[in-house]
Order: structure tokens, then sequence, then C-alpha cells
């Protein structure tokens, strides 16, 4: 079987997996082409405030003239990208954490499991909220402090893996052909015990959204950005005049997550053997 | 002189939920040596510490206590000074081959990855030529469509094949096979004991085979050890021990050896119980509470491994004194 | 009649794009009181064979041919009475039946449940009388009906199943692997046990092994199958003294002894077929040392060499 044929089956069984993707896919070109896709600049102020939906402006206007629909178009920019970057730090971070804790066991890990354990106990998001109250909310800074409280699940998961494969015989074989104890973990242990740990930082990546969102929603996202959080904190003050504001990208932000949980889904149904796997 | 040797070598492992404060012993008090070009059979049943005693030779598994010595080199001291020299020493093949290969990476990759740990050959298309060779000499026809394959698209058969070609690529001057044909069907088991055999008579390199079938270890080694809760009770020439046994639990286990003949039926000499778990402090002789001649002394005093003929040891307090001793067993 | 004839049974796994032939055109009988071995390598279609018999393949397999137990044919029996059935006329014990054992909950709980399974009004005291004289038949103390299944080791757990597929005093049993994970000495021990509740309970068995020797010890008959084909079959003596097929004589070439010449040990070179795109003519000719032309266009079918004694083999045919 080709790869392509291989790859199209497994969308064709896989509906979760296949809707997400499609959706993604619109979601990215969005990002991509925002820029010739909104109607009026996202920042740009008019006279015509708390307009409802109307022809000029489809999605109506909030309290400062600036038009909702392409205010959302950008704010899709600024969700992907923190997103996936805070996922991705979390997944790196994981993935060695858990690893390295996983394959040698013994002190190593019961030391790094504590860790992780601490992580998880810690109320994550009011440490997010202290260290940007202290080094100010950049849309870096809030990347990598979400990216950097959120990586225990994936320490976890990629932990239990690597403890099941250091027992298998491949793992044992490789120490015995004389591969490395780091080209063990980088070549042996992350490639065969990944695929749970992509599933969970997908769905993290609606996680790191969320999160985002909801510091933009206090008022601590970055303020020279767009951001659908930002643009529902706005519009609370004006949920009973003009409504539009802050739901639609309550919407957006419920689409995203949802978008992204569908994939995760998708990536663990099709992993596992028992509904209709990889294997 | 001896290439290996092993003294007094022991395997605790700490119980689950002790806190360290009880043991499992796997391996206690084990002492053998072979020669270059030899071949041991380790013989045991499951929980008798074969595998882990095959593991500690190659230094896979820490040694709690005892040390092993290659040329007269200790294995910690090979292992500190250089790790990836000393695996070009000692080798294992596996026992399940169908695990022995990573999976989603082709034989070409994990054969060629072997070469550029070692630094065998100068260049890709050099390694390359070796593989196809090693290949074929293996039996591995033709080597190019093999190298193409993934481990799950090979049978049993080929990939201990395989995995004995990749151990010998590094030209070791030892090897522990750990169970190399269980997992294997019973008519490519010849195949895999014969290419075994010639390496080892080839290279001149040592072997333990280690098996918990009496049967097929005969057909390979030269001497045989039999453990038992770790420890060994009777050693000595393969034929020797298997075909003049002393120890009562090499009787007992020879007396319930496979037998294809069916107008033959061997005498089975009963053994009650079950091997219980190697815990803690214990006295006495182990096969004891299942042995069908221990007297009161067998359970206070830990016999000691005694020399029946020349080269053949057995540890047993009542060695001259057994109802079926001489070749009772022997019906053929 | 015969206890279990099986006719012309073809079992045919399907996936997406492939069509594996697991079972094709076996036909078998055994009588009561004569236990039949199935031998045969992995891939050799004698677990699916047990599978077919017991009816417990997936819905998407299709399995053709007839089954009939004392006459009655259970591959066209409803699923309820063959509910009925089961257990009471045939039962079955796999290679790790302790894991139908539940963990939490101690023996004796687990197999009076089972037996109430037939027999709901079934006392709990007089289920636990039959159940202690089952254990004493396979040399297990009573007190194991009070322990829970990680108390015990695993040849304890393989007699408990064993006990257990034998509750309802049925006449035939299927041993799938049944002492195949065993150690040597707790295997031999439970062959005995076998040879002897054959006797003492009238049943008959019809145990699928890849182990020559333990055919031998416990069978009458043997049914030596490849690639999905029944090779050959006859009496032990007939198949493992005289055996007719060369397959079946370079199995036996290849099971090391512990006398004899160590020279004599021999594989069979080559591989399998592959089931879903077998060759023309016998399934065994790329492997066989005395293959013509003939054996690789013939078409298959048994011959009878003498006394019952039946082989695949195309060269016996004349």
């Amino acid at each position: 079987m080709t790869g392509i044929k291989k790859y199209s089956r497994i969308f064709k069984e896989n509906r979760a997996l296949k809707y997400g993707c499609i959706l993604l896919l619109l979601v990215v070109l969005i990002a991509i082409f925002a820029p010739f896709l909104e109607t009026y600049g996202p920042k740009q102020l008019s006279s015509d405030t708390l307009m409802a939906p109307c022809k000029e402006h489809w999605l109506g206007t909030d309290d400062l003239g600036r038009d909702v629909y392409s205010m959302l178009i950008e704010g899709s920019r600024v969700s992907l990208t923190v997103g996936i970057i805070a996922a991705a730090i979390t997944g790196v971070i994981g993935v060695l954490f858990g690893a390295i804790a996983g394959y040698f066991g013994g002190a190593a890990d019961k030391i790094m499991n504590e860790v992780i354990n601490i992580f998880m106990m810690l109320p994550t998001f009011f440490l997010v909220l202290i260290i940007i109250a202290l080094f100010g909310s950049s849309m870096l800074n809030v990347m990598i402090v979400i990216g950097l409280t959120s990586w225990p699940s994936n320490a976890r998961l990629m932990r239990a893996q690597a403890m099941s494969l250091r027992e298998r015989t491949f793992v044992k074989s490789a120490e015995a052909i004389g591969e490395s104890r780091t080209a063990i973990i980088l070549r042996y242990i992350i490639p065969n015990g990944i695929f749970p740990v992509i599933a969970n930082t997908t769905m993290n990546i609606g996680g790191a959204i969320l999160t985002e969102a909801s510091l933009s929603f206090l008022g601590l996202g970055d303020p020279n950005v767009v951001s659908w959080g930002q643009m529902i904190n706005q519009g609370r003050g004006y949920i009973l005049n003009g409504w539009w504001v802050a739901a639609f990208a309550g919407l957006a932000i419920l689409l995203i997550v949802l978008i992204f949980y569908l994939i995760g889904d998708g990536i663990t149904a099709w992993m596992n053997p028992k509904t209709g796997g990889k294997h | 002189m001896a290439y290996l040797e092993a003294e007094h070598l022991s395997k605790r492992y700490p119980m689950r939920g002790s806190k360290g404060k009880q043991f499992v012993q796997a391996v206690d008090d084990v002492s053998f040596s072979i020669e270059p070009g030899e071949v041991l059979g380790v013989i045991g049943e499951s929980g008798c510490g074969k595998s882990t005693l095959g593991r500690m030779l190659i230094g896979l598994e820490d040694i709690t206590s005892g040390t092993v010595t290659y040329g007269g080199q200790s294995l910690t001291d090979l292992m500190k000074k250089d790790r990836k020299g000393f695996r070009r020493t000692a080798q294992m093949v596996f026992q399940n081959p169908f695990d022995t290969f990573p999976p989603g990476e082709t034989m070409q990759n994990i054969l060629l990855r072997v070469m550029k740990i070692h630094r065998i050959g100068a260049n890709k298309e050099e390694r390359l030529r070796k593989c196809e060779q090693l290949l074929e000499e293996a039996g591995l026809k033709p080597a190019k469509d093999f190298l193409k394959r993934y481990s799950h698209e090979l049978s049993g058969g080929q990939l201990q094949r395989l995995s004995i070609v990749r151990s010998m690529m590094l030209s070791p001057k030892f090897i522990v096979a750990d169970e190399p044909v269980s997992m294997l069907d019973v008519s490519v088991r010849a195949d895999i004991i014969h290419m075994l055999q010639e390496i080892t008579k080839k290279n001149d390199t040592a072997l333990v085979f280690i098996s918990h079938d009496l049967a097929t270890t005969r057909f390979i080694s030269d001497r045989i050890v039999v453990m038992y809760l770790g420890q060994v009770v009777e050693s000595g020439q393969t034929d020797q021990v298997l075909h003049h046994p002393h120890h009562p639990y090499t009787k007992a286990l020879l007396s319930y050896c496979a037998n294809i003949d069916p107008t033959q039926k061997k005498e089975q000499i009963p053994v009650p119980g079950e091997a219980a778990a190697a815990e803690g402090e214990r006295k006495g002789c182990y096969f004891a509470p299942r042995c069908y001649m221990a007297e009161d002394r067998c359970f206070r005093e830990r016999p000691k491994m005694q020399e029946v003929e020349p080269g053949h040891c057995a540890a047993c307090n009542l060695i001259r004194r057994d109802p079926l001793a001489g070749g009772s067993l022997m019906s053929q | 009649m015969a206890l279990l004839e099986i006719k012309n049974l073809n079992v045919t796994y399907q996936t997406k794009d492939r069509k594996i032939k697991a079972v094709e055109d076996v036909s078998l009988t055994i009588e009561q009181g004569a236990p039949l071995g199935i031998v045969g390598e992995s891939g050799s279609g004698k677990s699916t064979l047990a599978m077919a018999v017991l009816r417990m393949l997936p819905e998407s397999t299709l399995v053709n041919g007839e089954v009939r137990l004392k006459g009655t044919d259970l591959l066209s029996l409803s699923d309820e009475k063959l509910r009925a059935l089961r257990w009471k006329e045939l039962s079955v014990v796999f290679q790790k039946s302790m894991n139908l054992l539940s963990p939490v909950h101690r023996i004796d709980r687990q197999l009076i449940d089972m037996y109430r399974v037939h027999e709901p009004k079934a006392a709990a005291a007089d289920v636990r009388k039959i159940l202690a004289r089952l254990l004493e038949m396979v040399n297990l103390p009573e007190r194991v009906l009070k322990s829970y299944p990680h108390e015990l080791s695993g040849g304890q757990l393989q007699r408990v199943s064993i006990a257990a597929s034998l509750m309802h005093n049925p006449p035939f049993v299927i041993l799938d692997e049944a002492t195949t994970a065993l150690d040597v000495i707790t295997q031999g021990q439970i062959l005995n046990e076998i040879n002897a509740l054959r006797e003492k309970m009238n049943v008959t068995w019809m145990l699928i092994t890849h182990d020559i020797s333990v055919v031998s010890s416990c069978c009458s008959c043997v049914a030596v199958m490849y690639a999905g084909r029944l090779m050959e079959y006859g009496t032990t003596e007939q198949v493992i003294c005289h055996p007719g097929h060369p397959y079946t004589q370079g199995l036996l070439g290849s099971f090391p002894t512990l006398y004899g010449e160590k020279e004599s040990l021999q594989g069979i070179p080559g591989n399998m077929p592959d089931l879903a795109e077998k060759p023309d003519g016998c399934v065994f000719a790329s492997r066989c040392p005395r293959a013509t032309e003939a054996c690789r266009k013939g078409t298959m079918t048994m011959t009878d060499v003498g006394d019952g004694h039946l082989t695949a083999c195309l060269l016996e045919r004349r």
C-alpha cells in the first residue's frame, strides 16, 4: 500500500480527524491571508461605534468603531501563534523530561516525578498571572509562560511510555549493541513513544488558546495585538446593547478549541488498535 | 586459560513495597568459567535466574556481588574504561526476535547504524556492501531484498538470523543467547542452532546458551549448568549431566523432558509443590521441599558443589546415597 | 456415531484488501474416547480450526462446511441453542485461560457464578462440593477455592481452568495450547492429570499444540496441519513412528531429542507460503525435498496409505 492511499484511508475512517484537519486548514488559510480578507484595518477607528451587523460592517463594530469581522480575522493569527508555539514548548519540555525520567528510572525518576507532581499541583493560571504581572504582557511572554507551566501532562504520558519501552527487547538490544544512552532516548524511546504525546499536545493547543484568551479577557494580554480574549473583554460592558462584539469572538474561541480537540481525539483513535487504528 | 570467569555472582532485587528491607534473590552465588570457542548451556525453569545471570555477564544488569572477568580484566573496569569497546567484545541474542528491532526502521538502517556507531567501514557504500555480504553468508538471499524490509515483514526465523548477523558484525569474543529459539517454530529452530554453532566454531567465540529445553541445549552445548532458584545445582559435560545426572532436580527435570516416541514411556519422578520464589534468607538445600529423597539435614545444611566425576559437579548432600543413582533412568 | 465430525471446513479471514484462507478443506472425525491432537506451526490454522468449532470467530469471517457434535451441526445452530450447548456439551481451555478469572474475586465465587450459567438454581454448597472434587482430580487442594487468582501460580491457574471446563461434565473439550507457557515439570504433571481425567470423567479431548511430544504423550490420534491444510492424519503411532508426509518427517526431524545422534537435527528450509496467495498444487511443495513438477500442479486430497492412515502427499497417490 502506498503512503498516500494509506493516509487517505485513515482520513476516510476517522471522521474526527478528517473534519478537524479540514477546519484547521481553513483557519490556517484565514490567518495567512488575513490582510486580504479584512474589509477594514483591524485597528482602524471610525465614528460608527457599536453598529449592529449590517452591509458595511458584516459583524458590526465595537465601542471604538472598529470592524468586528476584521478584528476576528486578525485575532486568528494571535490565537494560532500563541496556541501552537506554547503547545510546542510543552511538547518539547514534556517529552524530554518524561523520556529521561522514564528511561533512567531509579532515583532520577523519583526526583523528576516529584517535580512533575509539584507542577501539576500548582495553580497554573495564577502562576501565569503572577509572571505576566511581573514581567509584562508581551505576546512572547504569554507564550513562554503558558508553555512553561502546562508541560507536566505531556511529561507524565512520555514517562509512562518510556517506562514500558525500556523493557522492550529492541531497547535492550540497542543497549547491547553499544548505543549511548542519549542515542537510546532520542532514537528509540522518543520516536516510539511520542504518539500519545502528540495527541495530547494537540489538545494542549486548545488549552493554550483558552489561557491566552483568559489572560486577554482579564486585560493581561498583549495590548498591542488584537485578540479574541481582548474582544470579549471589551464587549463585556456592552453585552446588552452590543452583543456582537463579545459573541462572535466567543464563538471563534469555541470553534478553534473544538478543532484541536477533534484532531487530538482523532489521533488518539488512530493510535488505538482496538478502535481500528494504525496497526 | 578460561576466557570468561564468573565468581560468586549474586543478584538481589528489593521487593516491592518492602522499602528495601526484603529482597528477592534472583541469582545466588553462581561461579563458572568458559573457554574461547566453548558453548555453555544454562538450563532452568522460569524464575531460576538464568536470564538475569545472562544479562549480568554482559553488563546489561548491575551485579549485586561477585565478579565477572574477561581474559583477566574485570567487567566493571572494562565498562568504565570503554563501554562501546566492551560492547564489541560481548554481545547478546534475545529471546523475542519480533521485538529485537525497532519498528518503523528498515533492516538496512538498523544494520548500517551498528557499523556507524562502531566505525566499521569507511563510507556508506562500503558498509552497505559488507551488510549484503553478511546477509548472503547467513542465507538471507537476495540480501538487497531483505535490507529493504521492516521487521514486521519478516518471519521469526529470518529475524533471529538478522539478530545474530547484527551481533556478529562486531566480531565479539563472547555471546549470550537467551532462549534464542523458544519463540520460533520447530522447523526453523535447527537452522538457528546450526548457525550459532557455526559462528562460535569459526570465530572461536564463547557462547552462553540459556534455555529451559534440555533437548535443544544438548545439541549445541559442550558443557551444561543446571540452575534451580538462583543456584547452580549441577554442572559438567553435556552428555555426562544429561545421561548420568546426579542431582535429584536434574533427574526430575529429565524425567519430564519431552519425548516424541509414543511407544516409550518414561517413569516420572514426583516433584510436589511449586518452586517458591527466592525471598529473604533461606536455609538448607533449596530443592529439599520438593525432593524425593530429602532428609532432615537437607533442610538445615546448604549443600556444597562436589565433584562426582572429573569435571562433573553436583550440589546435593545425599549424592552418594541416591536410590535412583547411576543409570536407572536410562531405559535406552 | 462419531463424537465430532468436521467435513470440508473452510475458514477465510477477510480484511480490507485480502482474503486469508486460514483453514482449507479440512475433514476430521473424533471418536468418543479417542483424543485427537492437532499439531502445526504458527500460521498452520490449528487455532482457527478450534475457534471455528467453538464458533468464536469474528463476524466478518467466512466459514463453510460442516461441524457436527454428536450429530448436531454447530455452524447452523441458533445463538441461543449454541449458548445452551457450550460448556454442557463442549468446553475449552486456552493457553492463557488464567485471564478468564477476575483478579478481585475469590476463585470459588467466580466458579460458582460460572456454574450457575447453566444451572441457575444450584445451591452454593452443592456446587462447592462438585468443584472440590474436580480440583482434587487436578491435584489441587480445596483451599484453592478460597484464594484470589494472583495468589496462585501459572500451573495452578491452568489447573483451575481445566477443572472449570469440566464442571458440567462435557463429553468433548478443546485444549488450545493449554500447557504451552508452563514449565517442563508442571507441563508434564498436567499432561498426566489430563490422561487420568480422560478415564475418570469419560471426556474426549481435542488438543491443539505446536509441540509433538505433548500429543505423543496423551492423544491416540494425530492430525498434522500446515498452511491451513490437513497434511496427515492417523493414530499417534502411525503418524509419529511411520510419518507418511515429507512435512511430518521434516517436523519430526527438527525435534531435538535427549538421546541419539547430534548431527541428526535438521530443520525445514524456506518459509510458509502467504495464506492470501497460496500457490497451486501442494502447499508444502516449495519447501519439500521430494517435490516434483506434479506436486506443483495437482490438487490436494487425502490418500489412505493403510489402516486409516491418511496423507495429503501427492506422491502417495497412485
